[in-house]
């Protein structure tokens, strides 16, 4: 049996170098299906080379970049692919992929399968400071103390148990969102199972099952606790992976996506804490009870509970929660991290990368790269039926998006939310969900290079 | 004129908080609180004759005293400190001369992690704990360190003075040693106020406090030792000093049905002078005699609080005074229940009767012999702040979990 404590993030999980070595280059399709095949077939090199002359000099017009190489400024046509059938920046996969998933059998219960062997996980929860950027630090409800929470990979089929210990005053779960469980490990408090109280440790077994990129997040109060950094990847690894089959990329980045309203936060976690320590003692004394906690045995309990003039929190007469109620988001992450200490994504050219997208926050984002078009693969975990080229993807609230980048455009280039109103901390621009594409060769380019901009 | 410029000056708070202006890179966190308080009082005052006859007087009142609104604006500074400031005015008594409102908190403070200090009109350090009765005068006698230094029949003069205070938290949020310097309101013998400013009044205290966000955690809820010296000038003696202790402890810590029993005792010194015991007796018939006679006064309570579902719905109390005058035979006890009905919250509406026995050499110079009242009263309570973008002190957050500066 393999014991894993998820502690500090891997370096493999900080960087995203995961993977063989780099490869040759992946396929590109042109998005023009009625080109000539023979003309359009370029060589890499001369590729990369024209389309730096045309970003890159566009932008320093007086200072002819140092990395040349290269022939024409449109996309690599692959006729393999073309062959396979492409228009308009979609892409069929050339065959359904061996990978792709479609389930017919029913979900078996762990005590049915009675694996021999699981992947054991430690986590648990705190209550950390966490420095989202120079200078500003906000309390953070925190898997492992870490925000977001551990990347937790797992190959597909694997059993696994979670052994998950609350180490707040809060009541908490973990769910496994987009994960095929049995329902008593789905950690939806009151529906699949009770709290995990304060010093409690739950144990959740399942089958990690679909492949994909799935998240897990807690599930107790979602709002507030999801919201402020109760989240993090869960990675299901397949044995043979059709993105990575077609597109042969090398490294595998995961940038999960955060919002946080940290005022509003504090004001709540505060008042969350000092009711939960009232409630914690009337539990410890046996005298707490189903109106107190307003959480009945079935909806007849409540509605008669109202009927003897109990008047449940969310009525106006006495909601406590006021303005916190209704999150005022003012700072962003990428890893847990704003802009300008978001970890970079390194590129090479002619590599391609696979960059997944989770959004554990209550916002929707736009996630927008510069000078390139890039492909999406999969969404809420699983494949597309056909890559779509976009430069601009869109990840709503508990979305999870896959996209393939290739390296052919090299130099510095802003991975960003295009509502730039999440590109800010504390409503300053530039910051938050911000990050830069860079490509290692620029370190040896005499051309411009990014300054830290943090007040425009 | 004095009213009129600050309500000018609190007026142009208002403005300015509205309008933003175009300079201000960073607006104040703004908390505004008030309480209107109005009860309807019926009392009867009876002083026992020599032959044993009982002359009695009854009266009844509508009493608004003691509604307040307070306004406080503070930042975050550079160094993640925190200052602001206070302007709050009341309504004090009818019967004194203080005019329809009276400013009682105008003052700046300076806030951080181990410090807080405050400069302005404030609460006097004169007290250790707040009893749970209806209004602060309703126990001044009983609850406070008066002022030596005012013949004026009213209460503020003993609660509000000109401060610099500080307060040092030197192990945790809870313990606190703290000082003040202050000037209190000098008055003459008629109790007209006089424009003397100096710094007549010091005081140092050490206090235990569980900050309200987990007033019930622990049985120990409140203690406190603190000295106060009043700069009397008077011939043979310039100080007078008080000594106060308290101590108050949850007997339950249920937090639905919560007992809470407080004491204190403030021990006067008072002035040593030759005075015979008539001339000290006659000396209680004035604010300044008795707060300038030797004297100990005891004060307890007993509170109950029922909370179901974690909203105080329901207070009942009783608290008990007893204070005695050394030298002279006069004595006096208060004991006041009282309960209160929380209709909404901040709202409530409640019913306090309060007794109170004069006995010996004060019965005669206060003319009365026992007091009864019993006040009805409807009270609304309200605190909202805005623009909170940051944490104090004593939230739960910065107490437990690491302080955020």
């Amino acid at each position: 049996m393999i014991r894993k404590k998820i502690g500090h993030r891997s370096e493999s999980s900080a960087t995203g170098e995961t993977g063989p070595a780099m490869p040759e280059v992946g396929h590109l399709v042109d998005s023009s299906a009625e080109a000539p095949a023979d003309s359009e077939a370029v060589n890499r090199r001369d590729f990369l080379h024209a389309g730096a002359v045309g970003v890159v000099g566009a932008m320093v017009a007086k200072r002819p970049p140092a990395i040349p190489e290269g022939t024409g400024a449109t996309l690599v046509r692959d006729a393999e692919a073309k062959a396979a059938g492409t228009k308009g920046g979609v892409r069929a996969w050339p065959e359904r992929p061996e990978g792709w998933w479609r389930r017919s059998d029913p979900v078996v219960h762990p005590a049915k399968a009675r694996p021999s062997e699981f992947r054991e996980v430690e986590m648990d929860i705190q209550i950390v400071r966490h420095e989202i950027v120079p200078g500003y630090s906000f309390h953070a409800l925190a898997f492992n103390g870490q925000v977001p929470g551990p990347e937790l990979r797992f190959h597909e089929g694997e059993w696994v148990k979670v052994y998950f210990t609350n180490k707040t005053e809060l009541l908490h779960t973990i769910h496994w969102h987009g994960v095929d469980l049995q329902y008593e490990n789905d950690g939806v408090p009151y529906v699949t199972q009770h709290p995990v109280m304060p010093g409690a440790t739950f144990e959740y077994t399942f089958q990690a099952i679909p492949a994909g990129t799935r998240f897990y997040h807690c599930h107790f109060g979602t709002l507030l606790h999801m919201q402020h950094a109760m989240h993090g990847a869960l990675i299901i690894e397949p044995d043979k992976d059709p993105i990575r089959e077609e597109f042969g990329y090398t490294r595998d980045y995961t940038l999960v996506l955060s919002s946080f309203a940290t005022n509003d936060a504090r004001a709540d976690l505060n008042f969350m804490l000092e009711r939960m320590k009232q409630r914690m003692w009337l539990m410890k004394e046996g005298a707490l009870d189903d109106e107190t906690l307003a959480v009945f045995e079935t909806k007849d309990a409540l509605l008669a509970a109202i009927e003897r003039g109990w008047d449940p929190p969310y009525l106006p007469n006495r909601n406590q929660k006021g303005p916190a109620a209704v999150p005022d988001y003012n700072f962003f992450a990428i890893n847990g991290k704003g802009y300008p200490v978001t970890d970079p994504v390194y590129i090479r050219r002619g590599e391609t990368i696979r960059i997944r997208l989770v959004n554990g926050g209550g916002l929707e984002h736009h996630m927008h790269l510069h000078g390139h078009q890039f492909w999406k693969v999969a969404e809420d975990g699983n494949l597309l039926n056909s890559p779509t080229l976009m430069n601009t993807v869109q990840v709503g609230p508990g979305k999870t998006v896959d996209i393939v980048v290739e390296g052919y455009n090299p130099g510095y280039w802003t991975f960003h939310d295009h509502d730039t109103s999440r590109v800010t901390n504390n409503g300053m621009y530039p910051g938050g969900m911000l990050t830069v594409l860079v490509y290692e060769e620029m370190a040896d380019y005499d051309g411009y290079h990014p300054k830290v901009a943090i007040d425009e | 004129m004095r009213n009129i410029l600050v309500l000018a000056l609190t007026g142009f708070l208002f403005v300015t908080l509205a309008v933003r202006s175009e300079a201000q890179e960073s607006s104040p966190r703004f908390t505004i609180g008030g309480r209107g308080l109005a009860s309807f009082n019926i009392n009867r005052a009876s002083l026992d004759g020599p032959g044993g006859g009982t002359a009695t007087d009854d009266g009844a009142v509508s009493d608004f005293s003691d509604s307040f609104l307070l306004l406080r604006l503070d930042q975050l500074l550079y160094e993640r400190h925190r200052a602001g400031m206070v302007i709050g005015f009341l309504f004090p008594d009818a019967e004194t001369d203080l005019g329809e409102v009276f400013y009682n908190q105008v003052n700046v403070f300076y806030d951080a992690k181990t410090f807080a200090g405050t400069m302005g009109r404030t609460r006097l350090n004169n007290f250790l704990f707040e009893f749970p009765t209806l209004r602060e005068e309703d126990v001044l006698d009983y609850g406070f360190v008066l002022n030596a230094l005012s013949n004026a029949k009213n209460s503020e003069f003993s609660r509000y003075g000109n401060v610099v205070k500080a307060e040092a938290f030197a192990l945790n949020s809870r313990l606190a040693v703290g000082g003040q310097v202050a000037n209190w309101t000098v008055t003459d013998s008629t109790g007209a106020r006089v424009d003397d400013f100096e710094i007549n009044a010091f005081s140092g205290q050490v206090t235990y406090r569980l900050p309200g966000a987990i007033r019930y955690t622990e049985v120990l809820r409140q203690a406190g030792v603190a000295v106060h010296a009043q700069d009397v000038q008077v011939p043979g003696q310039r100080w007078i000093y008080s000594f106060l202790a308290s101590g108050a402890v949850n007997l339950t810590r249920h937090p639905l049905r919560n007992i809470e029993l407080a004491g204190q005792v403030v021990y006067n010194r008072g002035i040593s002078d030759a005075a015979s015991g008539t001339e000290r007796a006659a000396r209680l018939g004035t604010p300044m005699g008795r707060a300038r006679a030797r004297s100990t006064a005891f004060m307890a309570s007993l509170r109950f609080l029922r909370r179901p579902y974690q909203l105080e719905r329901l207070q009942a109390s009783v608290t008990g005074g007893y204070k005695s005058y050394e030298d002279i035979d006069a004595s006096q006890f208060v004991l006041v229940p009282n309960l209160f009905f929380r209709l909404g919250q901040g709202v409530d509406l409640g019913v306090q009767y309060q007794f109170e026995t004069f006995r010996g050499e004060l019965a005669a110079i206060r003319g009365r012999s026992r007091e009864h009242s019993v006040k009805l009263t409807l009270a609304f309570n309200f605190q909202a702040r805005f623009n909170d973008y940051f944490g104090d002190r004593d939230d739960i957050l910065n107490m437990e979990h690491g302080y955020v500066r």
